[in-house]
């Protein structure tokens, strides 16, 4: 497990007056998808790469793991750092394989388990062990932002830095890479530095969210807090916090037992809503409000039952308890 | 023809010498062009005032090069190599860097996030995605090198051009003619193999 700690780093690009980075520091906790948002132009690649050196600073340091990048050679450094970008930037003279093999090939790994390793990780894309043999002009373009994330993974290092990767791709393909990256990070657990300037899609993909502007990191905060507890005017407008769909996206169903709880003992009332409805839908505690809220206006029950992943009961919510639950 | 039956022995003989003259300005000038082009495409500050003394030297016409190597080298076969491997850099160097600077930026910059050194992307990347070009260059200069090693006759380098020469010198229309058919065979015959070699490579390049 690997943190990364990017300790006030400014970075001025010769010919530019303005800096694209000033006195920028970043903490990403291990384990965790970090996404940096921003306006474009305001630092984001910059930032992302320094921390495998593709650029180096001015001042500040970076450090994983609590070793400065600097002690090691930028190559070994790289090698240990997965790296997928919106182009992709596959190599077209290589096969699917060859493509997914080239870090384990630059470890000095065995053919053997290279090729193990190749075939773990189209399947773990959700892609078919024939494309192994395909080059990347007969993928489409989602086939290959897949092996691009494939690619990147290879050879299993701690985090993975990814660069708008699915910026190119229609919302639909999108919105269903965005969910196979979720199911990967939920089984890997990879420390993630993930950039975009789509709120929408921070909001899916983040544990944390670094809001940057003009290189600057305006806020660092979990989503929900962000839409809830905007730093200033900047934030709250960037990220439309105001906006309820966008709060219902990113706050549980268990957020809405909670409020109903809530509101229950403050207001020493007992629910308006029975305990339990026959019929009623029933939603898991980690599904999103928007999803619960969607579901209750088409089964037009009074309320919902929500569950836990072992589908015990833990209350049941109504129109009112999500309407709290996002206006806190 | 009848000339060039007759006198097989000596014509393949000057074939054989400017064959001769010819591979040998192409390796060295490959061995130059290829490094030179690297660092060209590597550096704006020498790419720039190289492909402007490219240019001077592409209207420069070839025999007055070999004219104005004479004060310098003197006549035969060292002078007449070193104008034509100078020659032979305004096809190669150009197409080494057209070849290299083609090649997707957001390619080299995966090769370089994934960690290969210098060395490695060069050998892996660069130079299969740039042989394509670099080969269709060669296959340009081996065709101008022929026709141009042909003038080197006039300083004393042989090959088929002493044909030409004298037979222009003595109004002989049969050693013109032969002269002229063995060199387009031998360009030919080159252009051929070439054209295999490229094909070869680019289907191997693009990995079929
Ligand atoms: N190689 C470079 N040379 C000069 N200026 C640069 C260079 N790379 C970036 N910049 C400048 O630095 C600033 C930050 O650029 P950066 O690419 O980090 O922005 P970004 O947040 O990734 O934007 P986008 O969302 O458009 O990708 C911009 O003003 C940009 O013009
Ligand atoms: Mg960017």
């Amino acid at each position: 497990m690997a943190a990364i700690d990017i300790e006030r780093v400014a970075k001025r690009f010769a010919g530019s007056v303005r800096p694209a980075l000033d006195d920028c520091s970043l903490s990403v906790p291990a384990g965790e998808l970090t996404v940096l948002l921003g306006p474009s132009g305001c630092g984001k690649t910059t930032l992302l790469r320094l921390v495998n050196r593709l650029l180096e600073p001015d001042s500040g340091r970076i450090l994983v793991d609590g070793t400065d990048v600097h002690t090691l050679p930028a190559p070994i450094l790289r090698r240990g750092i997965g790296y997928a970008i919106q182009q992709v930037g596959l190599f077209p003279h290589l096969s699917v394989g060859a493509n997914i093999a080239t870090v384990p090939l630059l470890l000095g790994w065995e053919k053997g388990r290279i090729d193990a390793r190749v075939g773990e990780l189209l399947e773990l894309v959700g892609l078919a062990q024939a494309c192994r043999r395909r080059y990347p002009r007969e993928l489409s373009g989602g086939e290959q932002q897949r092996v691009g994330i494939a690619r990147a993974l290879a050879a299993d290092p701690a985090i993975l830095l990814m660069d708008e990767p699915f910026g190119a791709v229609d919302p639909l393909l999108r919105a269903r890479l965005q969910d196979e990256l979720l199911a990967i990070q939920r089984k890997l657990r990879k420390t993630i530095i993930f950039v975009t300037h789509d709120v929408d899609e921070a909001l899916r993909l983040a544990d944390r969210i670094a809001l940057m502007r003009a290189g600057c990191i305006v806020q660092h905060d979990a989503p929900l807090s962000m839409l809830t507890a905007p730093r200033d005017e900047f934030v709250r407008s960037f990220l439309a916090a105001d906006d309820v769909l966008r709060r219902l996206g990113v706050t549980s169903a268990a957020e809405a037992v909670v409020a109903q709880q809530r509101w229950e003992s403050a207001s020493l009332q007992a629910a308006i809503v029975p305990s339990a409805i026959d019929g009623a839908p029933v939603v898991r505690d980690s599904d999103s409000l928007r999803s619960a809220l969607a579901a209750l206006i088409e089964s037009r029950a009074p309320a919902l039952t929500v569950v836990d992943a072992d589908g015990r009961r833990l209350g049941s919510v109504g129109f009112d308890d999500i309407r709290r639950a996002v206006r806190s | 023809m009848r000339y060039l039956v007759e006198h097989s022995g000596a014509v393949l003989a000057l074939l054989v010498q400017q064959a001769w003259l010819t591979a040998a300005a192409l390796v060295i000038a490959s061995a130059i062009a290829l490094p030179l082009g690297l660092l060209a495409a590597r550096k704006a500050a020498i790419r720039g005032p190289l492909l402007a003394l490219l240019d001077v030297l592409y209207t420069i016409p070839s025999l007055a090069l070999f004219v104005l190597l004479i004060p310098l080298l003197g006549l035969g076969f060292t002078p007449a190599l070193v104008a034509l491997v100078v020659y032979a850099q305004i096809v190669l160097v150009r197409n080494v860097i057209v070849g290299l600077r083609g090649i997707d930026p957001a390619v080299l910059e995966a090769a370089r996030g994934m960690g290969m050194t210098g060395a490695q992307r060069f050998r892996r990347v660069e130079l299969p995605l740039a042989a394509p070009v670099i080969l269709a260059g060669m296959r340009v200069a081996i065709l101008v090198t022929i026709g141009t090693s042909t003038l080197a006759a006039f300083i004393n380098a042989g090959g088929l051009g002493m044909l030409l020469f004298m037979g222009v010198s003595q109004g002989h229309t049969d050693e013109i003619v032969a002269g002229a058919v063995a060199v387009s065979a031998l360009a030919l015959t080159a252009n051929v193999l070439m054209q295999r070699l490229e094909a070869r490579i680019a289907s191997a390049v693009r990995g079929d």
